[in-house]
């Protein structure tokens, strides 16, 4: 092979694998939600149903947040929301107008996110169980995961006010 | 300085009976000898000698069969014309035909293309599936490092196997040499580049999680998938890297060395699985999946190929089995191989292949040896130097012996050659493959034959029939590294007393170590280019 022949093919490719490697990662930045695997991360939470018509009810909740805006009964799934490491979607379950349980799903690979959702999750969980709210506080190198929860929570509350 | 430099005799050109060498061996054979004898005596009592002080080294004698020939005639260089102005190589046509290496000049350029494309691929992938903004913190950093390095190491193993692959396109485009050459050079940064990505992605495991860096190795171990086979891949690593530093190995027999690196396959299969399961760039459907998947299915490919189908195909072509053995000094012996389609082997002067006797001692080894006589259809000829006991051992294996040849390999080849002139500097066993090229290098190349004194000389009556036949100059150097001769040729103005237009020739180096450094050094005083210089394929 010639010296000039050599240097384009060389350089074409390179270029081209270059430019697909860009290209498949702006792909993989905004994925769908469907690669995602649920964690059995909350064992008092049943599976994730479709919003049932439970009856509206103004229970007064016994918490001070909870109580403001009255939640219906149900069991309420909250938009997925997407960040760099995969997407958390978060499920309550309203009876009484209280959260009494909750469960998210989360990205399951690779194993660093496993790690670092599997670790964040279980708190989040209880602090916004125990909030009432999804003023949860962020958790220590789990930043992504704890802004992505508290937005699947919020829309999974506000799916439950309507 | 004025001084006659005796120990730079040319050919000599006394005898007229050139044995033709693709003709009954046991002639030949049974001349050599006495031939050399006859060249050497003549050559001693100061017959044919050429005597030449530093300045007027080139006269041309009106006796010599090479002074009608080539340029120096055609130039009308008289007998006491400067040497420089006299001996321009092949003058015009030099320019006019272009050197014969345009045509794979490209070959090598691309592989290197090729490697650096696929690095920064590699680097992009994680580059690019990492937006800066993520690399907010000091865990975030840490584990960053740990991917990209990750991202790096996988890349340069994949590369170590298949420059280890034995395919005959990267044997004959990069040849032996440089790819050996290559491979310690990345084998390092292998080592490197493996060790931080298993350190810096550990700690920054740790740092993300909050646990110590002993809890996470242990995480690491039991939660994650493939991760003990990966930390099992880099111990391996780290053992074979250790051993390979020069020292040491230096200290252990090389059969034991052999087949302590042969499991480093084993890292390939051990650290395939955590690169798809943990790799955060891999475990996702997407072009950096396909990407890496490829770069897998191309180097499997490469390696089934080199080591087993082409070697196969090659010997159930030819079976080469061991014609002749005939003694060639007190220290070397050729081997003559004959075998089925001979004519359609593709191979040339100056290549190498990987022989293993069968049935001789030794035979689940295979060596490196180049062939000293251009493949000519009929016959195929390597030459050995008995060095070690596997080397003395060849000189006693018997004709009929079948031969498991590989190859062919190697760039040490007049196709290779940037210019049209050529110099050849043979030192000792270095000898065969320069023997080899001649064949099919161009009127006026110069060989340059470093030895140690006259009973070293091997191919004396071919060298002699072949400055004859083809107008090829060759000059012996012989003596001790200290005498005055072989210390004078290692010089600038030693190299251009015999080679006045060095710099427009391609050198070929062959020899022992030692004398290949002082000669590139000569030659980088010279202003040789290095694209100019081929190593032969051993001298590591």
């Amino acid at each position: 092979m010639r010296r000039t022949s050599a240097a384009v093919i060389g350089t074409v490719t390179s270029a081209a694998l270059i430019f697909a490697a860009k290209l498949g990662a702006d792909a993989v930045e905004t994925p769908d939600t469907g690669q995602t695997a649920s964690g059995d991360l909350a064992p008092a939470a049943e599976a994730p149903a479709p919003a049932s018509k439970a009856p509206a009810s103004r229970a007064p909740g016994g918490k001070a947040p909870a109580r403001r805006i009255g939640l219906k009964d149900g069991v309420f799934k909250g938009a997925a929301s997407v960040n760099q490491y995969g997407p958390i979607q978060v499920t309550i379950r309203v009876a009484g107008g209280k959260i009494t349980a909750l469960r998210a799903t989360h990205a399951t690979t690779p194993a660093t996110t496993r790690q670092v959702n599997t670790r964040a999750i279980p708190v989040l969980r209880q602090e916004a169980l125990s909030a009432q709210s999804a003023q949860v506080d962020t958790v220590s190198g789990a930043t992504f995961t704890s802004g992505s929860f508290r937005t699947s929570l919020q829309s999974a509350l506000a799916a439950a006010r309507r | 300085m004025t001084a006659p430099l005796s120990s730079y005799p040319r050919a000599a050109p006394d005898r007229q009976t050139v044995p033709d060498l693709r003709t009954p061996l046991d002639a030949r054979g049974a001349s050599a000898a006495s031939d050399l004898r006859t060249v050497l005596d003549s050559r001693a009592s100061g017959g044919p000698r050429t005597e030449f002080g530093p300045r007027d080294g080139f006269a041309p004698r009106t006796d010599d069969p090479r002074a009608g020939f080539g340029s120096r005639a055609a130039h009308g260089a008289s007998a006491t014309a400067d040497p420089r102005s006299a001996w321009p190589p092949a003058g015009g046509e030099a320019r006019e035909t272009e050197p014969p290496a345009a045509r794979v000049a490209g070959n090598r350029l691309l592989i290197v293309l090729l490697f650096w494309g696929m690095f920064a691929t590699s680097v992009g992938l994680w580059v690019f599936a990492t937006p800066p903004s993520t690399l907010s913190g000091k865990a975030e950093i840490v584990t960053g490092i740990g991917r990209v390095t990750g991202m790096i190491g996988g890349f340069l193993l994949l590369t170590q196997v298949l420059m280890m692959s034995r395919v005959s396109w990267l044997e004959t485009w990069i040849g032996g040499h440089d790819l050996i050459r290559w491979h310690r050079w990345i084998g390092g940064w292998l080592l490197v580049s493996v060790l931080a990505h298993a350190g810096y992605t550990t700690v920054g495991y740790a740092l993300t999680s909050r646990s110590s860096v002993v809890d996470q190795t242990v995480t690491l171990w039991t939660d994650y998938d493939d991760m003990v086979g990966a930390f099992t891949a880099a111990g391996i690593m780290v053992g074979v890297g250790a051993l390979a530093i020069r020292g040491v190995r230096r200290r252990m027999p090389y059969e034991l060395w052999h087949w302590l690196h042969l499991t480093t396959y084993a890292i390939l299969i051990l650290g395939y699985g955590h690169q798809f399961s943990a790799g955060a760039e891999l475990s996702e459907e997407g072009f950096a999946r396909l990407y890496w998947t490829a770069l897998y299915a191309l180097v499997i490919s490469c390696l089934v190929w080199g080591r087993v189908i082409e070697p196969l195909w090659f010997n159930l072509r030819h079976r080469l089995c061991v014609m002749d053995v005939v003694p060639e000094s007190d220290s070397m012996v050729s081997i003559y191989v004959g075998g089925r389609n001979l004519d359609r082997l593709e191979a040339r002067a100056g290549q190498y292949f990987r022989w293993r006797f069968l049935g001789a001692r030794g035979w689940w080894q295979s060596h490196p040896f180049s062939l000293s006589a251009a493949p000519n259809g009929t016959w195929l000829r390597l030459t050995v130097s008995a060095a070690g006991r596997y080397t003395a051992g060849l000189g006693l294996v018997r004709p009929g012996t079948r031969v498991f040849a590989c190859g062919p390999s190697g760039t040490f080849t007049a196709q290779h050659r940037v210019r049209r002139a050529a110099l050849l500097i043979a030192g000792g066993s270095g000898i065969a493959p320069v023997r080899a090229l001649l064949e099919e290098l161009p009127r006026g190349t110069v060989v340059v034959y470093r030895a140690g004194g006259p009973a070293d000389i091997v191919f004396g009556d071919e060298l002699r029939g072949l400055a004859q036949r083809r107008g090829i100059d060759v000059r012996y150097v012989l003596g001790s590294r200290d005498e005055p001769g072989p210390r004078r040729l290692f010089t600038p103005e030693g190299m251009r007393e015999i080679v006045p237009d060095v710099k427009q020739r391609d050198v070929y180096l062959c020899g022992p170590p030692g004398m290949v450094r002082a000669a590139l050094a000569t030659l980088s005083d010279l202003r040789v280019r290095r694209r100019q210089i081929h190593l032969d394929p051993f001298e590591f």
